[in-house]
C-alpha cells in the first residue's frame, strides 16, 4: 500500500495500490506531530487494502495538510 | 477525426511505460497483520551511513522498535522540513506502534526498510535493491507493506 502525495505519479509507476491526502511531497502521512491527523492516514491506508480490489485504484484521503515552507 | 500517423516518428521526451503493476489479493484480517514500513523517502539510523545525494540505490534496515528519535533522512530530491521536525511524517514508526498496541494490527515488523527514491539507477532499483527488500520482508514473515514516496 503506497501512501502518495503525487498520485498521478505513483499510478504512472505501476503502483498496484495507492491512497492519497491532500498533502505535499515531504509530509505524506500528515502534518508534522499532528498525531491525529498521522494515524488516521496509516489507519485509512492499511483499511484500504481491503477496498481496492483491482491494481492501480487510487482511493483520495479526506485530510488535508498545507506545509508552511 | 483522422490521425496522421508517420512511420517510426518518435517523441523528444522520454515517456516511461507504466509497468504492470504486481497485485496480490490481501485475504488476512489486519489484526493478524505484521506491517513493515518502506519508505524512498532516505530514512536511516543517525548510526548508518548516510545516502549518497547524487544517486544511491543501496537501503538500509531499521529495526521496528528504533526510536523515532534515532532515525534521520538524508534526501536531495525533496524539502526535509517537515520530515525533520517529525519522522512520522514520511515513516510513521510511532503511529504503527500505537496501532499494533491497540490491536489494530498484530505487530509492526523486526525489519522495516528506508532508501532513496527519485532518481539513481532505475535499473539497479528494479532488478536488485527491490528484490532484496522483498526477500527480508518475507523472511521476516510480513503481511503488508506501507510504502511512502511520490
Amino acid at each position: 500500500m503506497l501512501i502518495a502525495a503525487l498520485p498521478p505519479v505513483a499510478k504512472q509507476q505501476g503502483s498496484p495500490r495507492i491512497v492519497a491526502p491532500m498533502v505535499p511531497m515531504g509530509a505524506n502521512v500528515g502534518e508534522p506531530n499532528n498525531k491525529v491527523m498521522q494515524t488516521a492516514i496509516l489507519k485509512d491506508a492499511l483499511k484500504a487494502l481491503k477496498e481496492i480490489d483491482v491494481p492501480g485504484k487510487v482511493i483520495n484521503l479526506p485530510y488535508e495538510y498545507k506545509a508552511k515552507i | 477525426m483522422k490521425l496522421t500517423v508517420i512511420e517510426g516518428l518518435q517523441s523528444e521526451i522520454y515517456v516511461p511505460i507504466t509497468p504492470p503493476p504486481v497485485f496480490t489479493p490481501f485475504t488476512k484480517e489486519l489484526k493478524d497483520c505484521t506491517v513493515a514500513l518502506v519508505t524512498a523517502a532516505g530514512v536511516h539510523l543517525k548510526s548508518q551511513k548516510p545516502f549518497n545525494l547524487a544517486g544511491d540505490f543501496t537501503f538500509r534496515e531499521i529495526p521496528g522498535d528504533t526510536p523515532s528519535s534515532e532515525l534521520m533522512v538524508t534526501h536531495g530530491g525533496y524539502d526535509n522540513t517537515d520530515v525533520n521536525r517529525d519522522i512520522n511524517c514520511m515513516f510513521p514508526i510511532d503511529r504503527l506502534r500505537e496501532l499494533a498496541a491497540e490491536g489494530f494490527i498484530k505487530s509492526i515488523a523486526p525489519v522495516n526498510i528506508g532508501f532513496m527514491g527519485g532518481g539513481g539507477n532505475v535499473k539497479k532499483f528494479q532488478e536488485e535493491t527491490g528484490p532484496a527488500i522483498a526477500e527480508i520482508l518475507k523472511k521476516e514473515g510480513v503481511d503488508v507493506a506501507v510504502l511512502t514516496a511520490g
